[in-house]
């Protein structure tokens, strides 16, 4: 699955809103992610995606977009290295 | 307001239960009145190959579909105290959208609190690591989520507080609210206990004391206030809630008013950490001290629901107390062989079925008592639920640690 598709998708479980009420711009504390929230999806996107995001720096201010973008260059940053 | 409720007395004008008897007021009330035996005992399987492997649990409850994104915040017990709530204020005749929640309490019981969801993430802990343990055990574990979380869901934004008191933690939490009501600190209370245990490791331990039935080839007979051939209680899982108001404030707005909760009585046995004061000196002192607050006689209490755990030490000195004090008169029942021993909620449920008994004139039997002890020296109900013309009736919590407590209720 494509990353960012995943990340979504986890995202949409976690806050029980459709994927498409999840649009780039939209703060994650709007869509019920909170800072105990957001650290939960950390470890579910680190087990789902097998990345360490301990250094990656998010706050339920930042919006989906930008989740998705950090979490992405996470992932590309592994694979790259494992190339 | 009767002539056996007085000046102190509070207005019960709400319940909300969910039990392994049912999964609200009226299902539970309908099953532990006419069922004649348990139909909510089952072996989960968290609880597989331990000494003791079946407890009471509440079934066919969509807890998410109720509670929504809401839920995964919360451990079980928390839960079951939200729907609680909603049935009870609802029952009341409430809108949390529209009352003044400052002056809405609640205060709700639980022996545990979370420890399902902190087993789980020790789990993790041991198996895989520090860093793979998520972040929020201790909002879930904590014994005052199942008041934190009923605050934020209706609204209610005054004093809210956990009460522990083992298994009198109910019983205790309805008294405490009863106190607040007439300081004027609050004019409403939810008031009750939650609890939900499933731990492994509690069962396991608890089984060790030998205070839990292993009567693992028959679970559904296992738990039996009173009978000569008890051998411990069994666990059950679940929430009882009450509305409580201030009279004026019941009158104010026309309520229903299903009893009247009218005394409070709590002492310790300054005793054991476990067991009770075999000379039941403590339970004798918070049974005359809630006489004497709801300004009754004894002779005025015509039932008593009792705490009855089924263990051979419980119902020895609480029946010997309940005689000491009441003497022979008033018809005793025990509602866990229904329930099961809901530790911290027990209280909760128990005072809003003696509610109800008052509010139908109907006492609950004491399923599966077959051959009543000898040693009793009570009237215990069995068999069937039992018609009576009751003014005031009681119910009795006693709980590890000592604690006692006890409130007197009156027919509205």
């Amino acid at each position: 699955m494509d990353t960012a598709v995943h990340i979504i998708s986890q995202l949409s479980r976690m806050s029980r809103l459709p994927a498409d009420a999840l649009g780039p711009e939209v703060p994650l504390h709007r869509v019920h992610i909170d800072s105990l929230a957001l650290e939960e999806l950390r470890l579910v996107l680190e087990d789902a995606l097998r990345v360490d995001l301990d250094e990656v720096h998010l706050t339920s201010r930042d919006t989906v977009g930008h989740l998705v973008a950090v979490v992405c260059a996470v992932v590309c940053e592994k694979t790259t290295a494992a190339a | 307001m009767t002539r056996s409720a007085g000046q102190g007395a509070v207005a019960v004008t709400g319940l909300g239960m969910v039990t392994a008897a049912g999964n609200d007021t009226k299902a539970a009330w309908h099953e532990i009145t006419s069922a004649t035996t348990p139909s909510g005992v089952h072996r989960p399987e968290v609880l597989r190959d331990l000494p003791c492997d079946f407890m009471y649990t509440v079934r066919s409850l969509d807890a998410e579909g109720a509670l929504g994104r809401t839920a995964q915040h919360m451990d079980r017990f928390a839960q079951l105290a939200v729907i609680a709530a909603r049935e009870a204020v609802a029952d009341a005749g409430l809108d949390p959208r529209t009352w003044h929640g400052a002056r809405v309490a609640v205060l709700v019981g639980t022996a545990h609190g979370g420890l399902n969801f902190y087993d789980e993430q020790q789990a993790v802990l041991t198996e895989r690591g520090a860093r793979r343990v998520l972040p929020k055990v201790a909002p879930l574990s904590v014994n005052n989520a199942a008041a934190s979380n009923i605050c934020r869901d209706l609204n209610a934004r005054g004093p809210s507080l956990a009460v522990s008191t083992a298994c009198a933690s109910g019983t205790n939490a309805i008294g405490t609210a009863m106190d607040l009501l007439r300081a004027g600190r609050c004019d409403i209370a939810v008031a009750g206990g939650a609890e939900a245990l499933r731990s492994r490791l509690m069962f396991a331990s608890t089984c060790r004391m030998r205070a839990m039935s292993t009567r693992t080839e028959d679970p559904a007979a296992a738990c039996r206030p009173f009978d000569a051939d008890r051998d411990g209680f069994v666990v059950g899982e679940g929430a009882g809630l009450l509305v409580l108001e201030r009279a004026e404030h019941a009158r104010a707005r026309g309520a229903a008013v299903r009893a009247w909760l009218a005394g409070y009585g709590a002492s310790n046995d300054a005793f054991s950490s476990v067991a009770p004061d075999e000379e039941g000196e403590g339970i004798e002192l918070a049974l005359r001290a809630a006489l004497a607050d709801a300004d009754v006689g004894h002779g005025d209490i015509g039932h008593i629901n009792a705490h009855g755990t089924s263990t051979l030490i419980n119902d020895l000195v609480e029946s010997a107390a309940l005689h000491r004090v009441f003497g022979d008169s008033p018809l005793v029942t025990s509602t866990k062989a229904m329930t099961g021993h809901a530790l911290g909620a027990s209280g909760g449920i128990e005072a809003a079925l003696t509610v109800l008994t008052l509010q139908h004139q109907l006492i609950p039997p004491t399923v599966n008592l077959r051959r009543q002890d000898p040693r009793v020296p009570v009237e215990v109900v069995a068999g069937a639920a039992r018609p009576a013309r009751l003014d005031c009736a009681a119910t009795s919590s006693l709980g590890f640690g000592g604690h006692n407590a006890v409130l007197v209720l009156a027919r509205a």
